[in-house]
């Protein structure tokens, strides 16, 4: 009997431990979740490259620098803008810059993460607005990343072979811009069309074929140098329009439903974003801002999660003061990610240090955690080392 | 309703919305895996308690085959698509459900009986049925699978509570 009774519990025991390390092993399993790509700065020269975060350690290595220098005399690197990011198989890292500050060349470093292999550079040639297309990671499908080329042509290279392919997208009345589906499955388009009437398709493009698919089509002017952002499964688009006010005013369509606006005016203040996601549920929007109080110099830098359909706004300042001296694009260098189940947020303030400004504090350059799942929204400060070049007065 | 299982499965499973099934454009609560482990493991908890079927040390070792799949599958030794990872799930699921349920078959009501076909066919249909819902289904579907991964995870939970009770029950009387 006795036998019997151990034997039942031996094998309850053998499900219920495997059930408990399915449990624990599921939430754990994402590589983009446990670590982190972010802007650094690198060494004493002001090169700006890209660490890497393990937020189960909470330490940090810089893993690449491009260095490139404005002119033969110069001895300070040129701010780069560089933008990394997992590929999905969390092996192999891309990390995509301009060649030159102020140069249109555009570069991309394959680099093994976790496993031997070679680092792969791949260098494009000038592409049209090439600033442009490091705002958003570049679609991966399979081994294949997409760029355009021109507002019309678009590049497919494949990372393994080096095997580039251009082809045509529509025809001269028509602008391209491509956005990454989550996971590298695939590659969304946004097509703004000039004839009969002005409008923007948004659909999804075949990695292979390179037809074109639309989901949401709308006749809405997106406020320029604003965000631009859609759900995982690209049936929902949101972005910034002027509303009735002149104010900033978010409108999310989707196919087949009425359009859902709702006003972002802060009173008192002009506000500016960076970008935007949508959460895992979809239910809000997580946004990065640049917030002005009016008639005056500095902005306060931050995230909004903005519930739909409504709700209040929740803000989180992350950069209470920073002078930006006018340069309205200030709020697009400060850019929010979210973790895969969606409790976290990060923003880098890297490219903030960049700015001229002379009030930006060396307290201030750093790689910020927002946890969602706390009701006061805990902040963590990871510190990113500011070259004493950059490092202004105020701050000292 | 589905986002109040989305934030009651975020204690359970990582959601990642890359790895989840959108039925009808409605994200589920959980991951494909988790999704086919708690339907999986709802149809098989029904099984049990209806049927009864007879655990025999084949049935074990065929279901311990199944806890075993998760190691090449779980940890990516395996090339995944989003049908296997719910099959491993669903096939995890159902060898969870027989192991926790090998102690109470003394003290759950009815006959035992010898393994029928009809459980056979049950696996078999819940294998085919949820990846394809979760696939081609609409609006009602994702309703239907989120509804019956929370009866699996609600029958998960008593599965536990009836062998921790019966352990304790066993302690203070042997």
């Amino acid at each position: 009997m006795k036998t019997q009774t151990a034997r039942n519990a031996g094998l309850a025991l053998v499900g219920l431990l495997a059930l408990t390390i399915y449990i624990l092993a599921c939430t754990s399993f994402s590589p983009d979740d446990t670590k982190v790509l972010y802007p650094a700065f690198s060494g004493t020269n002001g090169a700006v490259g890209v660490a890497v975060y393990d937020r189960e350690s909470g330490r940090s290595e810089v893993l690449f620098v491009p260095v490139a220098f404005e002119d033969a005399e110069s001895q300070v690197a040129a701010p780069l803008l560089v933008r990394a990011q997992w590929l999905a198989d969390g092996r192999r890292i891309l990390v995509t810059w301009l060649g030159e500050s102020k140069g249109q060349s555009l570069n991309l470093a394959l680099i093994p993460w976790g496993v031997r292999g070679p680092i792969k550079l791949f260098s494009l040639g000038k592409i049209e607005n090439g600033a442009t297309a490091l705002i958003m990671p570049l679609p991966v499908a399979g081994d294949d990343v997409f760029i355009m080329q021109t507002q019309q042509h678009i590049n497919r290279l494949d990372l393994k072979t080096g095997t580039r392919t251009l082809h045509r997208l529509g025809d001269e009345k028509s602008k391209f811009s491509l956005y990454p589906a989550p996971a590298d499955k695939g590659v969304f388009y946004l097509e703004q069309r000039e004839e009969p009437e002005e409008h923007f398709v948004f659909g999804r493009l075949d990695p292979d074929s390179f037809a074109l698919t639309g989901s949401v089509t709308f006749t809405n002017k997106p406020d320029d140098g604003s965000f631009f952002t859609y759900d995982p499964l690209g049936q929902r688009v949101a972005f910034v329009e002027k509303g009735p006010s002149g104010g900033p005013q978010l409108v999310v369509l989707e196919r087949g439903k009425p359009a859902l606006t709702r006003p972002l005016e802060i009173k008192g203040a002009q506000v500016r974003f960076g970008n935007a996601v949508f959460t895992p549920n979809g239910g809000a929007l997580l946004a990065s801002c640049q917030k002005q109080p009016a008639d005056q110099a500095r902005s306060s830098f931050g995230l909004l999660e903005i519930p739909l359909p409504a709700g209040p706004v929740l803000e989180t300042t992350l950069i209470p003061a920073l002078e930006t001296k006018g340069d309205d694009a200030a709020a697009l260098y400060f850019q929010v990610g979210l973790s895969h189940d969606g409790k976290t947020a990060a923003a880098a303030s890297t490219y903030l240090a960049c700015l001229e400004t002379n009030t930006f504090k060396p307290e201030d350059c750093a790689l910020f955690f927002v946890d969602l799942s706390d009701a006061k929204r805990k902040v963590t400060r990871v510190p990113i080392s500011l070259p004493a070049e950059r490092a202004s007065p105020a701050g000292k | 309703m589905l986002e109040f299982l989305g934030q009651c499965f975020a204690f359970l499973c990582g959601q990642n919305p890359e790895h989840t099934w959108a039925p009808g454009g409605l994200l589920l609560p959980c991951c494909q895996r988790c999704l086919g482990l708690y339907v999986g493991a709802g149809i098989a908890a029904w099984l049990h308690w209806r049927f009864r079927p007879e655990l025999s040390s084949r049935f074990l070792e065929t279901h311990g085959i199944f806890l075993l799949l998760m190691a090449p599958c779980g940890l990516h030794w395996l090339p995944q698509n989003p049908v296997l990872r719910t099959i491993s799930g669903v096939l995890f699921g159902f060898g969870v459900v027989s192991f926790l349920w090998v102690p109470l078959r003394a003290w759950a009501p009815g006959a035992i009986a010898p393994v029928r076909f009809g459980y056979g066919i049950a696996l078999a249909a819940t294998l085919m049925l949820t990846p394809l819902l979760a696939a081609i289904g609409g609006t009602l579907a994702a309703y239907g699978l989120a509804g019956l991964a929370l009866f699996g995870a609600a029958a998960l939970a008593l599965l536990v509570l009836a062998n921790a009770s019966l352990a304790l029950f066993q302690v203070f009387h042997l």
